[in-house]
């Protein structure tokens, strides 16, 4: 949580202050007549946020209080209220010619007191009634500088590139804000230098300077993501499975591994560090094209170092994380395909292609050890050789891969809107691996004893059969892991029913993994006595199976009584196994919220 | 027997074209498009009030700057919700929107510019009108001391967003007084009036202050747009305000 120093919060009081002066000539927004003098408007909204998360609301969770997998505890995730915000948005114009300033300001009390270190900390309020600032915009830009048709943009700002909704991978100069999962899509704004020359009537040429990198903003619930150990998403298979083995053999010896710091450690504020960003866009025939080229970092933190520490009770696991640098050409084309006439007019229905071939830095994870049982300390021994050391695995690999969005809209009546997606790799999916090139990672891997699937261990334990005591793990022979491709494939769809001359609007909104999971593990060969016979299997359980399904259900109702006015109900409900991508408990799980809003 | 046939045909071929070839009809539509654009850019500001049987009326307030090429700049003022949304209407099929909520332009697709705006009764297409001659085939219906009444269909090879549409042109100021809009089976669906002219000092362009939007289809509903504050005539707006360019720059 961040907390507002007091000079920060004096300049607020003064920006607060200064905006009433703007409010009476932004009223009317008619600043026509004064095009020459300063013209101030002001518009935001205040609302009122409070939700109940219900994480366990999932049928497809174990029922036994504790997950099917894991060292995590139902008890790690509770129900209970998780958000109880306040917002005043504040966004403030003044336009002079061809000069505008703009800043756009939350206020955020966030409605919960911090927990308390003595009695002095009641008489703090920033503690007893915790609040923080969200800038989205404090930017000032010129057109027409230097030349006509250029215009510059200077200070924080958000640039969204792409043609989809929501979903825009060739906009990567904002990192995304995944702090309220209901507000999907939602990005950070970040110092940059914008330019935008309009060289041809409908074109355009944008060239953006970002000077300091910022990371994607995560929800809490992503710090459940580390628990995950046997997630790391190493692209050697077998470096992989060997591992999962060696980690429930030091379970045995040592206990379980935990992971008590993953530190994202930033890029360095130098210059070769710095994001760019170039773009193409404009209209031929009727349609919407621009072709882009991003030069920057992704925001999803990948592990780049791990250490390990036998210490007493358990394997203590720090890892750091860094942010892979990555090249992105992007091309979006919109437009729609028409339906004839359709009782007047061409009531075409809309579409969108949304295209980025991301060609990433390779990322590789040496792993060093501290007086771990029977292998001691030093680097981990990567090829099994019996020498510490070797290539040290992948995490991503230098291999190109492609994002896509393909999107299509319709207004069937008055009443009846619809939105469908394909979505071709989620915003936290990075690397390549999909239907198009292999490469997966895993979602759960543990170790496997029974070899025939008859329900009982046919291997002699972790340590012996599986060979951990030997200083190798076998895992070929012993790990079950369940696997996913790098990139998921995702229908996302949502209908829009308004009613009440839309004083109402129903608002149901889904989204389906169609990825399906791939179960693998070494299964006996039939009519062998011997339980280490056999070859590795792969079962695909496609997204209509109980393993392979999962899915977000957002259904929402909002009230709009006039005047600005919106009150809303609704639930985000978040369904699957832990193991697939919205079972996961570091999703944050099913909330149900009410919301309250003026907007001014 | 068969000339018989060909002339019976051509009948039904010829007779429906003639009947649409109604000079007179085509000169009074052609007139009217050059006196209502007989600006270089008009600036009006709208209050829109939908009245509901037993509820509160709502409000829209918007800004609009019209060129007589057909360009468009709309501007929602109020209520905050909508407030900063702009509507580009570069031509009678070519609209973009900006979402401030999104931060983004986009192109409004022709299945959106059918439907109602703001629950009203007024469309995306009423607002990219400009210009009616270019896109139909306009006969005199009937005419008395004060009006002409044309029935306009859709010329071949146009997809205005209204197949068939009739309205009265008013003879003094050669300004439309009411639309009736027609489904395929000419039944009216909708009615359009424009009322309480105010004209120019030059008298070159007169605009109406209040203009009704009928709904038969929804037990007349009435949706109303009036003019607030005064009209401003040829501020010099050029092309450069009616591009997407300028739809981020103004309202970003």
């Amino acid at each position: 949580m961040r907390t507002l120093p007091r000079r920060s919060w004096m300049w607020a009081l003064l920006l607060a202050a200064a905006l009433p002066t703007g409010t009476a000539r932004a009223d009317e927004g008619d600043d026509d007549e004064d095009e020459k003098g300063l013209k101030t408007s002001l518009s935001g909204f205040l609302s009122s946020d409070i939700r109940y998360s219900i994480p366990k609301l999932n049928p497809f969770w174990c029922r036994s209080g504790w997950y099917c997998h894991g060292n995590k505890s139902v008890g790690d995730i509770k129900n209970g209220f998780s958000r109880n915000e306040n917002i005043a948005r504040m966004r403030f114009s003044v336009r002079s010619g061809d000069y505008k300033g703009v800043a756009e300001v939350d206020f955020v009390w966030t409605g919960f007191s911090r927990g308390f270190a003595d009695l002095a900390n009641l008489a703090e309020r920033e503690t007893v009634d915790p609040f923080r600032l969200e800038a989205h915009a404090l930017y000032f830009d010129v057109s027409d500088f230097i030349t006509k048709g250029l215009d510059v943009r200077i200070g924080k700002q958000i640039v969204t590139w792409g043609k989809a909704d929501m979903f825009n991978p060739t906009s990567n100069l904002n990192p995304l804000d995944l702090e309220d999962t209901l507000l999907f899509g939602d990005r950070v704004s970040n110092n940059m230098i914008r330019l935008d020359y309009n060289f041809l009537k409908d074109w355009l040429v944008s060239l953006i300077w970002v000077p300091i990198f910022k990371p994607n903003q995560l929800p809490a619930s992503a710090v459940l993501a580390v628990k995950g150990v046997d997630r790391i998403p190493l692209a050697d298979a077998a470096l992989r499975r060997r591992l999962h083995v060696e980690r429930e053999g030091g379970e045995l010896l040592a206990g379980p591994t935990r992971v008590t710091e993953a530190i994202p450690e930033l890029p360095e504020t130098r210059i070769e560090n710095s994001q760019v960003g170039f773009k193409l866009g404009g209209k031929a025939a009727k349609m919407d094209f621009s072709l882009s080229y991003y030069y920057g970092r992704s925001g999803i933190p990948q592990p780049y170092v791990e250490r390990t520490f036998n210490v007493p009770g358990f394997i203590d696991a720090k890892t750091s994380l860094m942010y892979p640098r990555m090249h992105v050409l992007g091309f979006d084309w919109a437009g729609q395909i028409p339906m004839g006439k359709v009782g007047g007019g061409n009531r075409g229905i809309g579409f969108w292609l949304e295209l980025a071939v991301i060609f990433p830095q390779k990322v590789q994870m040496p792993i060093f050890q501290n007086d771990m049982p029977i292998i001691g300390s030093g680097e981990y021994d990567y090829d099994g050789d019996g020498v510490s050391g070797g290539t040290p695995p992948t995490i991503v690999p230098s291999r190109p891969f492609a994002k896509w969005v393909l999107g299509l809209d319709y207004t069937f009546n008055k009443y009846v809107f619809m939105n469908v997606q394909w979505v071709h790799g989620f915003p936290d999916e990075f690397g390549a691996g999909d239907w198009l090139h292999r490469g997966y990672v895993p979602t759960r891997g543990y170790v496997d004893l029974d070899t025939n699937n008859d329900g009982v261990d046919d291997l002699d334990g972790v340590l012996i059969g599986c060979g951990v005591l030997s200083g190798v793990g076998d895992g070929r022979l012993c790990a079950k892991e369940y696997l996913r491709p790098r990139l998921g494939d995702y229908l996302v769809a949502g209908v829009d029913l308004k009613f009440m001359s839309e004083k109402f609007l129903l608002r149901l909104f889904f989204i389906l993994d169609v990825t399906g999971v791939t179960i693998e593990e070494f299964v006996q060969d039939p009519g062998q006595g011997d339980p280490t016979v056999g070859r590795r299997r792969r079962n695909y359980k496609h997204a209509f199976t109980g393993d392979g399904f999962g899915m977000i259900i957002f259904p929402q109702l909002t009230y709009s009584p006039g005047g600005g006015v919106e009150l809303s109900a609704g639930g985000l409900f978040a369904l699957g196994k832990p193991h697939t991508k919205f079972g996961d408990p570091s999703t944050g799980g099913t909330v149900v919220f009410a919301k309250g809003k003026f907007n001014f | 027997m068969r000339a018989a046939f060909f002339f019976f045909t051509a009948c039904l071929i010829l007779v429906p074209t003639s009947a649409q070839a109604d000079p007179k009809g085509d000169v009074v539509m052609r007139r009217y498009d050059r006196k209502t654009n007989a600006f270089k850019d008009i600036t009006l500001r709208w209050n829109l009030t939908v009245k509901h049987p037993g509820r509160k009326a709502s409000l829209v307030k918007f800004k609009v700057v019209t060129r007589p090429q057909g360009q468009r700049l709309i501007q929602m003022q109020y209520p905050g919700d909508i407030k900063g949304m702009h509507i580009l209407v570069q031509s009678a099929d070519e609209m973009y929107i900006y979402l401030p909520a999104f931060r983004k332009v986009r192109r409004i697709a022709g299945h959106v510019r059918n439907q109602g705006f703001q629950g009203s009764g007024f469309t995306y297409d009423d607002m990219a009108i400009g210009k009616w001659a270019p896109y139909y085939d306009s006969t005199i219906l009937r005419e008395d001391g004060k009006h002409w009444w044309l029935d306009s269909r859709a010329k071949a090879g146009k997809t205005p967003p209204y197949p068939h549409v009739q309205m009265s042109i008013r003879k003094d100021i050669d300004l439309v007084h009411e639309i009736q809009y027609l489904d395929r089976h000419g039944k009216k669906y909708k009615s359009q009036l424009f009322l309480d002219y105010r004209c120019r000092g030059d008298n070159t362009h007169c605009n109406p202050t209040r203009i009704q939007m009928i709904e038969h289809t929804r037990g007349n509903l009435v949706s109303e747009m009036n003019l607030r504050g005064g009209i401003l005539y040829d501020k010099g707006y050029d092309d450069d305000i009616f591009t997407v360019r300028y739809l981020h720059k103004s309202a970003d």
